[in-house]
């Protein structure tokens, strides 16, 4: 579990202010009786001290830092953040505040928002491996694959001593198709041992080479070896759905939201097969978070355009899937149902025009496959 | 305890034909075995009764009928529901891996030829008379591979007269593309979108013996899909039959007859994706009047979860489904259903919907869905409300299985109209109406002669003081297979009907008054319309 660390009483590091503290010994005890109460788990009575303490300096950066710290294990997001940032007005150049703050916007599920903050200190400090580690599985979870490679693709040599990066790299291979390259990671993994993680490379791989059987026997290894590994729930329900078992797969993307409610591809399937089922009222909370999540997912975008179109939203059915074929002109699903939405709107010209595209789509895909096969 | 009035009933009744698939326990699944099963009922020696042909399976993945237990099965009937094997004098054994039947009497002879669909061969049977057939497929120019997709797997035909010259055409329904040494591996049959899809293939007759492509020219073949059931009716009433055609999950296609040209308005009608815009796993499909309107409506059947579409014909080009108003949706969200067909089995005056029940899934997926499955009627209750009826219509008599053709006839002469239905690797089943109401109920046998000989195509009403009802003669219905018997009506406590009136396809409309109840009615078109 990533987690956030205390700063630290920062007593050489702000000189002036703890010569300034060193004048105040009232202040200077409060604040070793709030480093104390914090490390002991006593964090209501923490956070009083370093309240009290930021009433008489509000700018003691370490108060500022150590309370938002607080915060963040009471599930005050949002006061940390703003105590973080203040923090960082008065020292921008502080790495260890800095990616506190990306870690409380991770909790939150805002990884664009702790991307940016890690991009920051990796900028600075391009060995600062937590930044670096933590900003792959940002990009990760953003989908963004091809930037999780470009970060760490500079230890492709040596990545197997090192599971996490050979975890992280090796999975934005295999999902950019770069099998072979996800591969090799995956044999150096596989030469320590037959681990779950392991298992688990070797399952997404398969997933993505829609060796649907090898995935589901390798993902099932996984989570018999470490079920609750991060991301394998979600990756197995995947598996269990591309192998024809629905109600498996369900229970996998809850068992993988149980322990992470932000999982993308959880919420975005386990939605998907509610409104499949017709459960229309179960399925729109994880599409909704699934965009929370990913504002710019087709996937999602497409799934919400779905409900949408049938809960008789028509208008917004159409605006959003306009917008979906705008970006993917060849998501034939999307066609399909914007079709149907222009027909409800009774707009049977751009029907009309959608079904052309449809029947276009579909024979140039079918040609392609043919290539393929 | 005696059945209420108004009640569905069905008594099995033993039929020695088993359905060999080609499946094994342990080896490879090829999905050709979870496709097979289309029947029909015909009056295959013009003896007035409803005999039976079953289409059967191969060995896998060759092809080839290569034991006696794969040969298909015709039974002739003797009147009173009894059945006797007929194939070998008949010559419709067959020989390659048959999916469907469609039956009509392609040459206006007067008497039923048989067209049987299958993976990479169909075949067509002239009935010489007396029911013996003669393989003419390469001579009706039949025997032609797509030029583009090679040797299609047919699962259905339908024999219907597109261009109302009075000859049957005919329409084969193509499913995937599919070839044993590419079959996927998947744990159970694998799913459509592991396979291309195909163009439908139509066929018109040119009146001497022999059939021409016509696939491309009436831009049935513009449209591929993964085509499993098609039904026929004339949904916008302008006197040219149009067609319905379900697709594996993908979208519905509605040819509309524009006279010449098929145009695809599934989209326009609303009836190219299920209720929730969902592309479902299209089976069979049935086009009848349902709430009595005298527009034909469309039901098809699907899996677990996708419920059973019903579309209402509004009139005015366009569907309303009523899947969820009626309560289809809700009785029909557990079941996978093959062969639906509607026809009106209380005879209390309007149609109900039987479905053949069976998941599309082998038996090693037991653990994740409901395989074998009982059959159930919907009885429809006014038109606008259905009921289910499983056990309560008699149907737990019968072990579930993974059923699929299902063909609709009065077997033994009472009236009311009994079901035949296939289940793979396992023996057919007849389910003998019983429905104890004491309705009343006219058959009506059709010849044509300015229109096609069978009359398909004809609509017809029949006035009691109830109200008007309609049926049409559109003999291919419910899953890869025919219903050919007479059109069935059931006049509730009627024991005349007011009016009978027939619109030929030929445009000619015959009415008859005072038509007694409880008998076949024999019509023939006349010569120049009345």
């Amino acid at each position: 579990m990533i987690d956030s660390t205390v700063v630290g009483v920062g007593w050489l590091v702000w000189p002036l202010l703890a010569a300034a503290l060193a004048q105040e010994p009232d202040l200077k005890s409060l604040y070793g009786e709030a480093v104390r109460l914090h490390q002991e788990g006593n964090l209501a009575a923490a956070l009083e001290a370093y309240d009290r303490l930021l009433g008489h300096r509000p700018d003691f950066v370490p108060a500022l830092s150590n309370s938002a710290v607080v915060l963040v294990r009471m599930g005050r997001f949002e006061e940390a953040i703003r105590r973080y940032r203040q923090a960082l007005t008065l020292d921008p150049e502080n790495a260890a505040i800095r990616v506190n703050l990306a870690l409380a916007h991770y909790k939150r599920a805002e990884f664009r928002q702790a991307a940016s903050e890690l991009e920051a200190v990796h900028a600075r400090q391009p060995t600062n491996r937590q930044a670096r580690d933590l900003l792959a599985d940002c990009y990760l979870r953003l989908g963004e694959n091809r930037k999780v490679i470009a970060l760490l693709e500079g230890l492709e040599a040596t990545a197997g001593e090192d599971q996490a990066v050979a975890w992280l790299l090796g999975m934005a291979l295999i999902r950019e198709r770069e099998l072979d390259r996800g591969q090799r990671l995956l044999d150096r993994i596989l030469r320590q041992g037959e681990t779950a993680e392991a298992q688990m490379l070797i399952g997404a791989a398969a997933l993505e080479a829609a060796d649907y059987s090898k995935a589901l026997a390798a993902l099932k290894k996984a989570v018999e070896l470490k079920p609750d590994l991060p991301g394998l729930q979600a990756l197995y329900g995947r598996a269990l759905m591309e192998n024809d078992d629905p109600d498996g797969a369900k229970a996998a993307f809850r068992r993988e939201l149980a322990s992470d409610p932000d999982d993308f591809d959880s919420n975005l399937h386990l939605g998907a097969l509610l409104r499949m089922e017709r459960n229309i009222d179960e399925a729109t909370p994880y599409i909704e978070r699934a965009l929370r999540l990913r504002p710019a997912s087709i996937a999602a975008r497409y799934q919400m355009a779905a409900i949408d179109l049938t809960r008789g939203r028509h208008e917004e059915a159409c605006r959003q899937l306009e917008s979906i074929v705008a970006e993917a002109p060849d998501f034939l699903e999307a066609h399909v149902q914007l079709a149907a939405a222009y027909y409800k709107l009774n707009r049977p010209e751009d029907g009309r025009r959608q079904r052309e595209i449809i029947r276009q789509l579909s024979e140039r895909q079918r040609k392609r496959e043919q290539q393929l096969r | 305890m005696a059945p209420a009035a108004g009640q569905i009933r069905f008594r099995p009744a033993p039929i020695p034909f088993t359905l060999e698939n080609g499946e094994t326990a342990a080896g490879p699944k090829y999905t050709p075995a979870t496709m097979a099963g289309g029947l029909a009922l015909f009056d295959c020696d013009g003896d007035g009764d409803l005999d039976l042909y079953f289409a059967n399976g191969a060995e896998l993945p060759s092809l080839k009928k290569t034991a006696p237990k794969y040969a298909n099965r015709l039974l002739l009937n003797d009147g009173r529901g009894a059945f006797t094997d007929f194939t070998e004098t008949a010559g419709l054994a067959g020989h390659g891996y048959d999916t469907g039947v469609a039956t009509g009497d392609y040459d206006n002879d007067g008497d039923q030829d048989v067209f049987v669909a299958g993976v990479h061969r169909n075949t067509l049977y002239r009935n010489e008379g007396g029911c013996r057939f003669t393989d003419v497929t390469r001579a009706a120019g039949l025997e032609k591979p797509d030029p583009e997709f090679g040797p299609l797997w047919a699962v259905a035909g339908a024999f219907f007269d597109y261009d109302n010259d009075g000859w049957l055409d005919l329409f084969v329904v193509n499913y995937l593309r599919w070839a044993p040494d590419k079959e996927p591996l998947c744990p159970g049959y694998c799913h459509p979108k592991y396979y291309e899809g195909t163009p439908n293939s139509l066929w018109r007759n040119n009146r001497d013996g022999t059939f021409r492509d016509v696939s491309a020219a009436t831009g049935i073949r513009r449209h591929v899909g993964k085509g499993m059931g098609v039904a026929v009716a004339d949904y916008d009433l302008d006197g040219r039959l149009d067609l319905f055609v379900t697709n594996d999950k993908a979208y519905n296609f509605l040819f509309r007859n524009a006279g010449g040209r098929f145009e695809e308005r599934a989209f326009e009608a609303g009836v190219a994706l299920a209720e929730h815009a969902m592309e479902i796993s299209g089976m069979g499909a049935d086009f009848r009047d349902f709430d009595n309107d005298g527009l034909p409506d469309i039901v098809l059947v699907a899996l677990e979860n996708e419920t059973f579409p019903l579309y209402r014909n509004t009139g005015k080009g366009f569907f309303a489904e009523l899947t969820g108003r009626s309560g289809l949706a809700a009785l029909s969200a557990r079941m996978a259903g093959y062969g639906p067909g509607l026809f009106d089995f209380d005879n209390d005056g309007f149609k109900d919907l039987f479905v053949s029940r069976g998941h599309v899934q082998s038996l090693d997926m037991r653990h994740q869905w409901e395989i074998e499955q009982p059959n159930t009627v919907f009885r429809n209750l006014g038109g606008r409300k259905v009921a289910a009826l499983t056990a309560e219509a008699g149907f737990d008599a019968a072990p579930p299985r993974r059923h699929r053709g299902a063909a609709f006839g009065d077997l033994n002469g009472d009236g009311r109209i009994d079901a035949v239905v296939s289940a793979l690797m396992a023996p057919a089943q007849i389910w003998i109406n019983e429905s104890p109401a004491p309705h009343h109920w006219l058959l009506i046998r059709l010849e044509g002669t300015t229109s096609n000989r069978d009359g398909i195509g004809a609509r017809i009403r029949v006035l009691t003081p109830a109200g008007s009802q309609y049926n049409h003669a559109s003999p291919s219905t419910g899953y890869a297979s025919t219903s050919a018997g007479p059109v069935h009506f059931g006049l509730g406590p009627a024991s005349t009907a007011d009016l009978v009136e027939i619109r030929w396809p030929s445009g000619g409309v015959q009415r008859l008054e005072g038509v007694k109840a409880g008998q076949v009615l024999y019509v023939k078109e006349p010569a120049e319309a009345p």
